[in-house]
């Protein structure tokens, strides 16, 4: 978190890109995500994609094949999303794209690469480890001025063994002639 | 082993092969179950005005979406043994309310890597306004019927 920065109402940090290229290398210690890999959520995302793979469906078959009926591998990066609020109040967990301060608001997603190194499984818990890899300078685009943010996101089971690796890029940006 | 379901082996793809395609419809439902589904409540996905403000015509989908739709578009074809190892796409346009989002996608290569069968396959997902996600997917398939994956205990490797 970068605290000495004014935060807007999506939780993005501002400052200048010059604060910003100092994050570069940076990388957080491995937290614990809020919940398991678990049934509900990962049926739920199945019936997003209208997706009837028997993996996600069909326990016994799963178990039989698999050791355990398994998450989707397209909801990898939603099981690194926090609950909205806690005891206590709303999470506050790092994201290293929203908290590096930038002159960018708003933000849209650009680009991945997932790499999934073996299936997950109902029950795993997981942790997120993050680095920030590069920080564009200021680019132009359609959508507004801003910067292109790589980040690297470590997913690792009870073991601290690694399941995926994330390289994902987002658009930080100050939108073209409104306010974000 | 006996398969329950439909499955394709390594042995019986070919390098240039289409994937069946798949048309997905989008509406104002399906992008909210897709903020509730993923736990993404970024605003662009479930608050117009904030889309509006932030240059989109109109709520969008979001980046986990795409994962989850590609990864079915290879399933589908693949069949539930079927797992993918990479995926790499690139979002050059939205997809909101009213669109259909349709895959295609067809195998670049066939190869061996140590043990495993895999194929690289190349994917697009496009709307009535032209591409949207280009994507490229490297898929592991069973060799044979006996080719079992590791259990989970044995190795990391899928």
């Amino acid at each position: 978190m970068s605290p000495a920065h004014p935060q807007t109402d999506i939780g993005t940090a501002l400052g200048s890109y010059d604060e910003a290229r100092q994050w570069i290398g940076r990388r957080n210690e491995p937290r614990p995500m809020d919940t398991a890999v678990d049934e509900s959520r990962c049926k739920y995302f199945a019936a997003l994609c209208e997706d009837g793979n028997p993996a996600y469906w069909d326990a016994e078959w799963a178990g039989e094949v698999f050791g355990a009926p398994l998450a989707p591998s397209g909801m990898l990066m939603s099981l690194m999303m926090p609950l909205p609020w806690k005891p206590g109040g709303r999470s506050a967990v790092p994201t290293m794209a929203l908290d590096v301060p930038l002159p960018g608001r708003t933000l849209i997603n650009v680009e991945t690469d997932c790499e999934l190194f073996r299936p997950l499984r109902w029950g795993e818990r997981l942790s997120l480890c993050e680095e920030m890899v590069d920080i564009s300078p200021e680019k132009h685009t359609r959508l507004g001025r801003g910067h292109f943010v790589t980040t690297r996101l470590l997913l690792l089971d009870a073991a601290r063994q690694p399941v995926a690796a994330i390289t994902n890029v987002l658009y930080r940006y100050e939108a073209a002639g409104s306010e974000a | 082993m006996n398969e329950r379901y439909p499955q394709k082996y390594w042995t019986e793809v070919r390098q240039g092969e289409l994937l069946p395609p798949l048309h997905f419809p989008i509406d104002y439902a399906r992008i909210i179950l897709n903020a509730a589904a993923t736990w993404d409540y970024f605003p662009g996905h479930h608050n117009p005005a904030y889309a509006r403000a932030q240059g989109q015509p109109d709520i969008y989908a979001s980046t986990i979406f795409f994962h989850g739709l590609i990864d079915r578009f290879v399933t589908d074809w693949g069949g539930p043994r079927t797992l993918v190892r990479r995926r790499r796409m690139r979002m050059v346009a939205s997809a909101h309310p009213g669109d259909t989002l349709s895959a295609q996608g067809r195998i670049l290569r066939c190869y061996r890597e140590a043990e495993l069968g895999l194929v690289d396959l190349e994917i697009t997902l496009s709307t009535e306004r032209g591409l949207c996600v280009p994507a490229s997917v490297c898929a592991r398939l069973p060799l044979d019927h006996d080719d079992f994956l590791p259990s989970p205990t044995k190795t990391t490797t899928p």
